[in-house]
């Protein structure tokens, strides 16, 4: 018996009920909250945060490293 | 000013509701300066009576209002004051006390998982609430090569991480008796976040 027999979903049951995303677009908009509008111009001022990134997992040593946090520090301590 | 490229098709929504985190992000990383202040004033309002729609509209009349030297003096009186801040905005201080504490632990763990690490020209700690609305922003949207998470991990990063405490962050701001332009921002925070958790628990 194949896998994928378990994986049909039915059309009529897709069409039935509105999928969570569909739910959730409704539940915006329907507080002004899911289209551009108001948004959109908050876009405009969307950018110089950026305080995270994506990043390469951190290496597994604990050991000391001198990150740029740590010679930060070291730079406030000069005289 | 920068522009990211967006690479990620993103509905409407989404959209929306990553640019809403964006904007939370920069109002807590410092006072809005005349440009952003301007942009705010200039955004569209939202029709209806909802406590969300009143509340960013609220935001964007105070925005017209407010000029960008009392609103810096009002971060810097509120968020970093003499010696001690009025109103704390990392979440390990709500949740327990004191600053760098256990929760701070908790998320960097989290964030390594989901492959996010504070920059390293950064001082800000993981668990201030602009880096939080910041992560918010970037699990919806994506980043350059990076993909947009599925709603389950939005849901769950901002379920264990944002919801046990923003709230009464939020209240504090409001309430304090210097918060003049962050009383309304506390307050589309908690309206947006309220609006975005139940959003975010529809399954």
């Amino acid at each position: 018996m194949s896998d994928a027999s378990h994986r049909d979903i039915s059309p009529a049951a897709t069409a039935a009920a509105p999928s969570p995303d569909s739910k959730r677009r409704r539940f915006l908009m329907a507080f002004g909250a899911g289209a551009a509008g108001a948004a959109s111009a908050s876009a405009l001022a969307a950018t110089p945060a950026v305080v995270v990134q994506a990043a390469e997992p951190a290496a597994a040593s604990q050991g000391y490293r001198e990150t740029e946090h740590v010679r930060n520090y070291y730079a406030t301590t000069r005289i | 000013m920068q522009t990211i490229a967006l690479t990620h098709p993103l509905s409407s929504e989404d959209r929306a509701r990553a640019d809403f985190y964006a904007l939370l992000a920069r109002l807590y990383a410092d006072g809005p300066d005349a440009r952003l202040l301007q942009t705010i004033a200039r955004a569209d309002t939202i029709a209806g009576d909802s406590p969300f729609a009143r509340a960013w509209n609220r935001l964007v009349a105070a925005s017209g209002a407010m000029d960008a030297e009392a609103a810096a003096q009002e971060y810097s009186d509120l968020f970093i004051g003499v010696g001690k801040c009025e109103v704390n905005l990392h979440a390990s201080h709500w949740l327990t006390g004191y600053m760098m504490e256990k929760p701070l632990v908790e998320l960097r763990r989290e964030l390594a998982a989901l492959g996010i690490a504070r920059r390293g020209d950064v001082t800000m700690l993981e668990d201030h609430l602009s880096a939080m609305c910041e992560t918010m922003r970037l699990l919806i949207a994506g980043h350059e090569d990076r993909e947009p998470v599925p709603v389950a991990t939005q849901r769950a990063f901002f379920e264990r991480q944002i919801a046990c405490w923003v709230f009464s962050c939020c209240t504090a701001m409001r309430e304090s008796p210097i918060a003049n332009y962050y009383a309304c921002v506390a307050e589309f925070t908690e309206q947006y976040m309220a609006l975005d958790r139940d959003a975010l628990a529809m399954d």
